[in-house]
């Protein structure tokens, strides 16, 4: 007999019933629990709700994400900040990243160095100006 | 295994039954009371210990209260409660040793399916024979039809160990027919 034979047979079984009486015994002994449910217990289980927090998650890490690119937007990157976005890039697509969150992180890595530039250059501005202040 | 909308349909009764309707308790016995007895007798092998196990399950199910509002499979959850009630009971009522000799490896009759044919009949007794674990398995995957993620759920086991006793109760089905 085959393994397909055995579970046919077994389906086409037919198994016993529980008796009538367990019906009416279940019924009988069952407590009736009144007002256990509070409108947080509602919000808690819905799946809006765990949809909506899931959302939010998403949603600030995406700011966090977006955030120095938008603040930097005017800075400008070195070269080699350039070359390490696009390695960046490059390995999200080959790890299968959505492009939106590769374009992210490249954007970020961009501004992180445009950020770092920005700074120098305010040091040597700093620094220029104290000299000057000095010789006069 | 409940369609959909079956399943939706639980939810529902679930959800009313948490704020204290009965109604949705009949409803919810009459759906899957057969099913549970089933899984019960597999277990147990005696109909009143199954029927006991039935109306545990379902006095558990009418003071759950708020936490049904996250239930998303009611049969699963269902079976869950009746093996867990079994699990208890067996701790309770026995011995250690006579807990692992009926949890392990005994070949006790039990009147099991009512059949009509030879074949069947035979498949009753070699089933009988089944380390209860693996009878468990065997039963909830052919008879009542749900997956071994399910079984695994149920029965606080992984989806992998599911599968192999599933397997082994089969070999040893197989073996009781001498293929």
């Amino acid at each position: 007999m085959t393994r397909a034979e055995i579970e046919k047979h077994l389906r086409q079984s037919r198994w016993p019933n529980p008796s009538p009486d367990l019906r009416a015994r279940v019924l009988a002994a069952a407590p009736r629990v009144v007002g256990a449910v509070t409108w947080s217990d509602r919000v808690w289980f819905s799946r809006g709700w765990r949809i909506a927090a899931a959302a939010v998650v998403v949603g600030v890490i995406a700011i966090d994400l977006m955030w120095p690119a938008m603040a930097t937007g005017a800075g400008i990157a070195g070269p080699q900040a350039l070359a390490d976005a696009q390695v960046v890039d490059d390995v999200g697509r080959d790890i299968g990243l959505p492009s939106a969150l590769t374009a992210a992180l490249a954007q970020q890595a961009l501004a992180v160095d445009a950020r770092r530039l920005a700074a120098n250059r305010e040091q040597t501005d700093l620094q220029t100006l104290e000299t000057e202040g000095n010789r006069r | 295994m409940p369609h959909a909308r079956e399943a939706r349909r639980d939810r529902e009764r679930l959800a009313d039954l948490a704020t204290g309707n009965l109604e949705a308790l009949v409803e919810l016995y009459d759906r899957h009371a057969a099913s549970l007895y089933r899984h019960g007798l597999v277990l147990c092998r005696q109909s009143a210990d199954a029927e006991d196990l039935v109306q545990t399950v379902f006095i558990k199910l009418a003071t759950t209260g708020a936490d049904l509002l996250g239930v998303r499979d009611a049969a699963s959850y269902l079976h869950r409660i009746l093996h867990t009630g079994w699990l208890d009971r067996q701790r309770r009522d026995a011995t250690g040793a006579r807990v692992i000799g009926e949890v392990g490896y005994t070949s006790a009759r039990f009147a099991m399916p009512h059949v009509a044919r030879e074949d069947a009949i035979d498949i009753a007794r070699a089933l009988d024979a089944l380390p209860v674990a693996e009878r468990e398995v065997v039963m909830l995957h052919v008879t009542e039809g749900f997956s071994f993620r399910e079984i695994g759920r149920m029965t606080g086991v992984s989806l992998f160990t599911a599968a192999g006793r599933y397997r082994q109760g089969m070999t040893r089905l197989r073996k009781s027919f001498g293929v």
